[in-house]
């Protein structure tokens, strides 16, 4: 059975590299993040084109910036004006809180330092996940999804190490390698995690995620074309094999660029398979042109991945110091009412409570007026969620 | 986000409970821009001790990616509280309330429809590499124009991995194949035609075919109707996992039992119920059987019989399962990969 399945998940690839190529040109090179605008091959409709991660999360660089600035500078804004409001509400009260405004004193993280404060928590998945023994499915997942949340919220907003733990907690679920989040917490933080701290969020990431689990790796993708260089039979195995040794580091460290939100899986595989073995890699695309009528690859794209790879190759993103730093700013960037101890935190409780109490008056009111089908598909069931609780 | 949430939210409205469960409600609604009538799936969540659902999860992410006509449609997904809703579209009854339906009378032209159907669908979903892993009539519903729908996402999983272990506790037993039985932790979507087989088998007989009463027996009852395996006819069933040595039943042939059949039906229900996984036929080159272009025709889908009862509320999964007799789910805590947490030693400081 085992031979079953290393067919199919070679023809897999092979349909992704054909049909990607046929159209990657035009959503590549367009620049923009509206797959509208392309034609559809004439032929055939790729499957890979109905996928959700095709459908919602591709971007052009320039847009994949654009969403991060926006992020960046909305959180900003979000903290300045909450401690603004901070330090109103402790001069009415006179009272002073442990926590001052913070903003005064640092500058908040930019742009590029969210980046790589948010590449130092993806680099930090691949020894987690060799500690659970994960399959790379995991690992290559959980780094989507991180990436994704962080598209539209800042660091600021959610913290990395947080939403990094919860994303591959999750991650466990949708490709079927599940842990309890008890032993999951445990074995990672000794103690120091706890179970809610990745539960709490859990619903929140994966709104954010669209409920779109489903991700198409670029390490698949580039096991699809060694085993269809192997049916070339034009290179000795032993030769392919370290060669794909080669390809699955470049493509591990193509998980810690953006590449995966700017090109199709079966781009990064070619890109990496380029970077490890240029003449050989030439010669499989013009063997898939000959013997399968598959496209050649765009080129641009190609290209890109390998500049994405060589500019996070030559970069020292992953320097500790700089990114406790960064840390260390962020932590004064935090938006008041989630920092606890401060008069804004207080405020936004006091009004949750209130919000709540009037929410389970008007339910029960509710509840008296009709004593049938008082349900409500978008949520009620307020007392009994809030009494779940206790 | 949210207002992308509020925004899908305020696109529906939700009018009755049309099924519930533990795991689930069902309310009948519309969309209120154009007024296409959906169901909507309440998963409740925040009640499992490791957060979201896996079931949940699955249907979510294996309908966020299947468009067909055979496959249900789900039209979005929002969140409110700790709630989960799924919006589907809304489909009158079921392909195992037909069969019951006694008043009805399934001509061939009608069950060649219904199978052309089901092997569209599942042939969509192992095309996108998903094995959907709980096939039968129950869950392959019909709409109001009679167009069959495969659901129910719940134990549904990609294929996997070359060396990856799958759990072989999935599929309802009766229509669970005998590799699954042996306890064959590689398997591939042979398990889900397999179960069409079995559905297909229960059109001809308007009674579920091969119903065991635990495992051991539902392998007794397969070997019974279609004689025990030679290793020459399925090499290495003898070294799956739970492999036991059955009596040696004789093989007798399908023609006896579905005598209604016509050759070409029983070469379809034959490749269908093949023993070895490996030559078991796929959904595509089923499709492609003389079975499907002789005549008759497949009744187009509007003109197939339908239960004249308005529908019932239905229980819905895990409840479904238990009150249906023998007839048990036993596919719960799948746990394809399991990590040896023994042999985690060192903690990893990553602040």
């Amino acid at each position: 059975m085992d031979s079953m399945r290393e067919n199919d998940t070679g023809d897999r690839k092979n349909d992704m590299i054909l049909l990607d190529s046929a159209e990657g040109a035009g959503s590549v090179d367009a620049g923009d993040d509206t797959h509208t605008e392309h034609p559809h091959p004439p032929h055939q409709h790729p499957l890979y084109h109905d996928s959700s991660q095709y459908r919602h999360w591709r971007f052009s660089e320039t847009a994949l910036r654009e969403h991060r600035e926006s992020a960046n500078a909305k959180a900003i804004a979000l903290a300045r004006a909450g401690w603004e409001k901070e330090e109103a509400l402790n001069a009415a009260s006179q009272s002073s809180t442990s926590a001052s405004a913070s903003t005064a004193k640092t500058t908040p993280p930019s742009t590029d330092e969210e980046d790589r404060l948010i590449v130092y928590y993806l680099s930090q998945v691949k020894p987690i996940c060799n500690l659970f023994q994960f399959p790379e499915v995991v690992e290559a997942s959980a780094i989507t999804y991180i990436k994704r949340v962080y598209l539209f919220n800042s660091v600021m907003d959610l913290h990395p190490k947080r939403v990094m733990l919860t994303c591959l907690f999750i991650a466990t679920k949708t490709v079927n390698a599940p842990v309890s989040v008890a032993d999951f917490a445990k074995h990672i933080g000794k103690g120091k995690i706890s179970t809610s701290s990745i539960l709490d969020i859990e619903f929140l990431l994966s709104q954010n995620l669209r409920f779109e689990y489903a991700t198409h790796p670029a390490h698949r993708a580039a096991w699809g074309v060694y085993l269809d260089m192997q049916s070339m039979q034009t290179t000795p195995q032993q030769e392919l094999d370290g060669l794909f040794g080669e390809v699955r580091q470049l493509v591990r460290m193509s998980r810690l660029t953006c590449a995966e939100l700017v090109y199709s899986p079966s781009q990064i595989a070619l890109g990496c398979f380029i970077m490890a073995n240029r003449t050989l890699t030439d010669a499989y695309i013009e063997w898939k042109r000959n013997a399968f009528n598959a496209q050649p690859p765009p080129h641009t794209a190609i290209e890109g991945v390998v500049h994405l790879i060589n500019t996070y190759k030559s970069s020292n993103t992953l320097n500790k110091e700089s990114v406790q730093d960064i840390d260390r700013r962020l932590k004064a960037w935090q938006d008041p009412s989630k920092v606890e101890g401060t008069a804004m935190h207080r405020l936004k409780q006091e009004e949750g409570d209130k919000v709540d109490l009037d929410k389970r008056k008007k339910r029960q009111a509710e509840a008296e007026r009709n004593d049938k089908d008082g349900e409500s598909v978008f949520g009620g069931l307020l007392g009994g969620h809030i009494t779940h609780g206790t | 986000m949210e207002q992308l949430n509020t925004a899908i939210m305020k696109r529906y409205s939700k009018e009755r409970k049309v099924g519930e469960g533990t795991y689930a409600s069902v309310y009948q609604g519309h969309c209120v821009e154009t007024g296409r009538m959906v169901a909507i799936k309440k998963i409740k969540i925040g009640q499992f001790k490791d957060g979201l659902d896996m079931s949940a999860i699955r249907e979510v992410k294996f309908l966020q990616e299947l468009k067909h006509e055979n496959v249900i449609e789900m039209l979005d997904v929002f969140s409110a509280k700790q709630n989960l809703n799924l919006v589907l579209e809304f489909l009158t009854t079921d392909l195992e309330l037909i069969i019951k339906d006694r008043s009805l009378i399934f001509r061939p032209g009608d069950i060649k429809s219904w199978m052309a159907m089901t092997l569209r669908g599942v042939d969509w979903c192992h095309r996108n590499f998903i094995l959907h892993r709980d096939l039968k009539p129950n869950n392959l519903l019909i709409n109001d124009k009679g167009i069959l729908k495969v659901a129910d996402f719940g134990l549904a999983r990609d294929v996997a991995d070359p060396g990856m272990k799958m759990t072989c506790q999935v599929i309802t037993r009766w229509y669970r194949p005998p590799e699954l039985l042996f306890g064959a932790r590689a398997y591939s979507s042979a398990v889900d035609i397999w179960s069409v087989g079995c559905i297909f088998a229960e059109l001809l007989l308007r009674t579920p075919y091969l119903p065991g009463e635990n495992d051991i027996e539902q392998l007794n009852t397969i070997f019974r109707a279609l004689g025990t395996p030679k290793e020459s006819e399925w090499p290495g069933h003898t070294s799956l996992p739970s492999y036991i040595k059955f009596q040696d039943y004789p093989k007798q042939p399908l023609e006896d039992l579905f005598s209604a059949a016509g050759n070409d039906a029983i070469e379809l229900l034959g490749k269908c119920l093949h023993y070895n996984p490996h030559e078991r036929i796929s959904a595509g080159s089923a499709l492609r059987l003389p079975y499907f272009s002789n005549q008759p025709k497949p009744t187009p889908p509007p003109l197939l019989p339908k239960p004249l009862k308005e529908l019932e509320p239905r229980a819905l999964p895990p409840d479904a399962v238990t009150g249906q007799g023998n007839n048990k789910r036993k596919a719960d805590g799948e746990q394809d990969h399991k990590p040896d947490l023994r042999k985690v030693a060192r903690k990893i400081d990553f602040q």
